[in-house]
């Protein structure tokens, strides 16, 4: 890290006594007294400036002690300091509101942290004009009881991310909230060894997503109201590849069918009313999750190539566009895929096999695979290694009975099996494969 | 009005920080030559304890009409092609102790030895169409090599232009000013934070400060220093700072100046503005290597300076536009759209520009327009 100005380090410590004396706050208990070690207590008295002040160049090792109520910041708050501790007096109860962030050149974050060791408690971080809270490129990062929200609900002005590590090491993501993200209210991308649980997410354009991740448990988290519930997926030409291990499990799923309001980007290709989507990964597990009311689909298995995307994007010679070893089994399914979204284009693509007279006339299946397979995989039944368990499969649709289909950016569909052509045999996926270990974070 | 009220260290360790005010405004008069230090040149000081809490304690420049002049040992350079700061006038100075050499390198930053000190100094005028008059000093902003690596620190000019202190917490200011095309820009110009100065100068994110400015590519090009243009390369050189640099520089490697079409192809110039302005993060190592763009203007893989690359996220910063580039069609390309943006969270660079530069985002659009379709590439 960063050789520290000494004298700024002395200057925080003082600041903990000096800055209390500032303003007009009442002779509440300082949010540092039960801290050890270097603290430095803010207060909502306090103007911006100071705080900004008081919050520069912090040494490691400290903590940010806010007190109860609501701060509002025009800037970012930006922290580099390793084995830095942010936290609130409760996620309802200390509010870092950035509504009024519309000043250029200053930074678009709520905050931002490059900082090893970065643990973030009991704190709501509102109206960010970017992503509310941003890990990057850090070992054990730690977010619990954090509340990110937009209050204009479903408008791609909002930033992309609510909670946002990215490139980490050790990441858990616990007890938090997050709502209104133009992409994901809780994205991972780019890191490894990772625990999402006992989150809510909704109004979101995707709830969880798990991108280029290598080892990550989604588990007893509450999605809903989102466009989609869960996106597991691998993307090409990013620096880490090959997403891989992700255990998706005992989350409630529940009618994500907010319209799509991304703005760019691959989630603008996911239908409403998705619940677990599950794009080019490798070795995903999804199990004993309760997935009811998602209007397009519960469990969506599907390559690259059929976003229609592949055709146009920049090719990545590492990269894999195929899911594969997928193992989806024991989930409790209800009320799915009875109003698929005809607004997104693979929306319209699924609508073309639904309804009077086609071949799911009042649902699409639980389970829809696309079916694209790897012309270099084999010509086994299930070369791509999807499967459904042996008790009780779902519902399931293979749409494409492997062949390539893809629809263009401008949902013009392209490919030789169009029309889709699905199959609801599923006695090739009748299968098992190994439990993914369990993570664990230090 | 400062949204950050700048506070001395020193200051606030003693207990006498005020809890308001506003930093200070642009002076109306530009006060002649001052020089409050006693000292003569730079000395050989090795800052790791931090510091000092005003600018001529370093005893770098003397303050004179709203410009500065280096001090003895001190030497003035300049860039082929600058980083962009909302048209703000730069003065930049580089000093090495005695004795202290320097090696040629002709890809990295300068490697400079301990107590050397790199400074650049930021001034405004009310019309920069004649940047001569009314011309104010705002920011001297420094890189101080101590035995522990390069610190950062930023010191703001005082009202009565005498001297700086130093403002570790960082201030955004309002600026008025005529930029040089006529038009009325109002700036909230960034004193950045000592976090915020790791945000760029940590270009490899190793936790250090690097330079980013001073590489022989930038740095090659000639400069007056008082008898005429002489090679900046061939002067550092010549004063024994430089060793091993070749005897003509021609034979160097050379950044275009990004707005002088003598001295490089569209192509390359736009890459030379693209490598000061945003290679300092999209580099395989920096704070956005994780997103794959690599913006140095020597990369030669399309996709990696963006061509037909799809963005990350959804949201504000895409804008609806599907790649960062598309050749042929820069306004569908997500690159003219965050250039052309001053909205946080959409623009790029995320901080220090909070005013479009309509001349550099000319030069990328009609780069783009311009743009071949690569082999192999077919976004549209």
């Amino acid at each position: 890290m960063t050789t520290i100005n000494k004298l700024l380090a002395s200057a925080v410590v003082a600041s903990a006594v000096a800055l209390q004396g500032c303003g007009s706050s009442s002779t509440t208990t300082s949010p540092c007294s039960s801290v050890s070690g270097t603290c430095t207590a803010i207060q909502p008295s306090m103007p911006e400036a100071q705080i900004q002040s008081a919050l520069a160049n912090l040494p490691d090792g400290s903590t940010v002690a806010f007190a109860a109520g609501t701060y509002h910041f025009q800037n970012a708050l930006a922290f580099n300091a390793n084995n830095l501790t942010i936290q609130g007096a409760g996620d309802t109860q200390t509010i870092l509101d950035f509504a009024a962030q519309t000043s250029s050149g200053a930074g678009g974050e709520g905050l931002s942290s490059t900082g090893n060791d970065f643990y973030i408690h009991d704190i709501a971080i509102k109206d960010p004009a970017g992503n509310g809270v941003k890990m990057s490129k850090a070992t054990n990062v730690h977010v619990n009881h954090v509340r990110v929200y937009w209050s204009n609900n479903g408008v791609n002005t909002n930033g992309p991310y609510g909670i946002y590590p990215v490139a980490c090491t050790n990441v858990l993501v616990e007890n938090s909230y997050s709502a209104g993200a133009s992409d994901t209210g809780i994205y991972v991308g780019q890191s490894q060894n990772i625990i999402v649980r006992n989150n809510e997410a909704e109004n979101n354009v995707m709830g969880v997503e798990i991108e280029n991740c290598w080892g990550a448990d989604v588990h007893d988290n509450n999605l809903h109201g989102n466009t989609g519930g869960v996106l597991v997926f691998t993307g090409p030409n990013l620096a880490q590849k090959d997403g891989h291990a992700a255990h998706v499990y005992s989350n409630i799923v529940n009618a994500n069918n907010h319209p799509n309001f991304g703005y760019g980007g691959m989630v603008t290709q996911i239908p409403a009313g998705s619940g677990i989507v599950v794009m080019a990964d490798r070795e995903v597990e999804i199990d004993h999750n309760t997935v009811t009311g998602n209007d397009t689909d519960g469990v969506a298995v599907i390559s690259f190539i059929f976003t229609g995307l592949a055709n146009t994007t920049a090719p990545d010679p590492a990269y894999y566009p195929y899911p594969q070893q997928v193992y989806i089994h024991d989930n409790t399914f209800s009320g799915n895929g009875t109003a698929p979204d005809q607004v997104v284009a693979l929306g319209q693509l699924l609508n073309t096999i639904f309804g009077t007279s086609n071949p799911f006339p009042t649902a699409l299946p639980d389970v829809m695979y696309d079916g694209v397979l790897d012309p270099a995989a084999g010509t086994g039944a299930n070369p791509m290694g999807i499967c459904l368990g042996t008790a009780t499969p779902p519902s399931f649709g293979n749409l494409t009975q492997n062949q390539y289909c893809a629809v263009a950016s401008d949902g013009t569909p392209v490919g030789p099996c169009w029309p889709l052509n699905p199959s609801t045999d599923a006695s090739a996926y009748n299968c098992t494969l190994p439990s993914l270990p369990a993570i664990t974070v230090p | 009005m400062g949204l950050r009220k700048p506070i001395l260290a020193l200051a606030v360790a003693a207990g006498v920080a005020g809890c308001g005010g506003s930093s200070s405004s642009s002076p109306s008069s530009s006060p002649a030559s001052t020089d409050l230090s006693t000292c003569t040149a730079p000395g050989t000081t090795d800052y790791t304890t931090g510091l000092p809490p005003k600018l001529s304690n370093l005893c770098l420049m003397v303050p004179s009409s709203g410009t500065v002049q280096p001090k003895q040992g001190v030497v003035a350079y300049e860039l082929n092609t600058p980083l962009f700061s909302d048209y703000a006038l730069k003065t930049r100075m580089l000093y090495v102790p005695a004795g202290g050499t320097v090696a040629y390198d002709d890809t990295n930053a300068l490697d400079m030895p301990v107590g050397s000190i790199v400074a650049k100094t930021f001034a405004f005028a009310p019309d920069l169409r004649t940047p001569g008059t009314g011309t104010y000093l705002v920011e001297t902003r420094v890189l101080v090599r101590t035995s522990s690596g390069w610190q950062g620190a930023s010191y703001v000019w005082s009202a009565d232009q005498k001297d700086a202190d130093l403002t570790p917490g960082g201030d955004v200011t309002a600026i008025t000013f005529i930029d040089p095309s006529g038009t009325t820009q109002h700036s909230n110009y960034l004193v950045p934070s000592l976090d915020e100065c790791t945000r760029c100068h940590d270009n490899a994110s190793d936790g250090s400060n690097h330079l980013l400015g001073p590489t022989v590519r930038n740095l090659n090009r000639t400069h007056d220093y008082g008898s005429g243009p002489e090679n900046q390369i061939t002067h550092l050189a010549n004063l024994g700072i430089l060793r091993g640099a070749p005897a003509d520089p021609a034979t160097a490697p050379r950044l275009p100046v990004w707005n002088d079409s003598t001295t490089g192809t569209l192509d390359q110039r736009a890459r030379a503005w693209l490598e000061v302005n945003c290679a300092h993060c999209h580099n395989p190592n920096g704070l956005a290597s994780p997103y794959g763009l690599d913006l140095y203007a020597s990369v030669t893989n399309p996709i990696s300076i963006g061509v037909c690359k799809d963005p990350v996220a959804a949201g504000p910063g895409a804008g609806g536009r599907p790649y960062d580039i598309i050749p042929g069609n820069p306004g569908n390309s997500i690159l003219t759209y965050r250039l052309g943006s001053t909205t946080p969270g959409v623009e790029m660079p995320q901080i220090g520009r909070s005013v479009v530069q309509s001349e550099s985002l000319q030069l990328i659009t009609d780069w783009i327009t311009e743009m071949p379709l690569p082999a192999g590439l077919n976004c549209h």
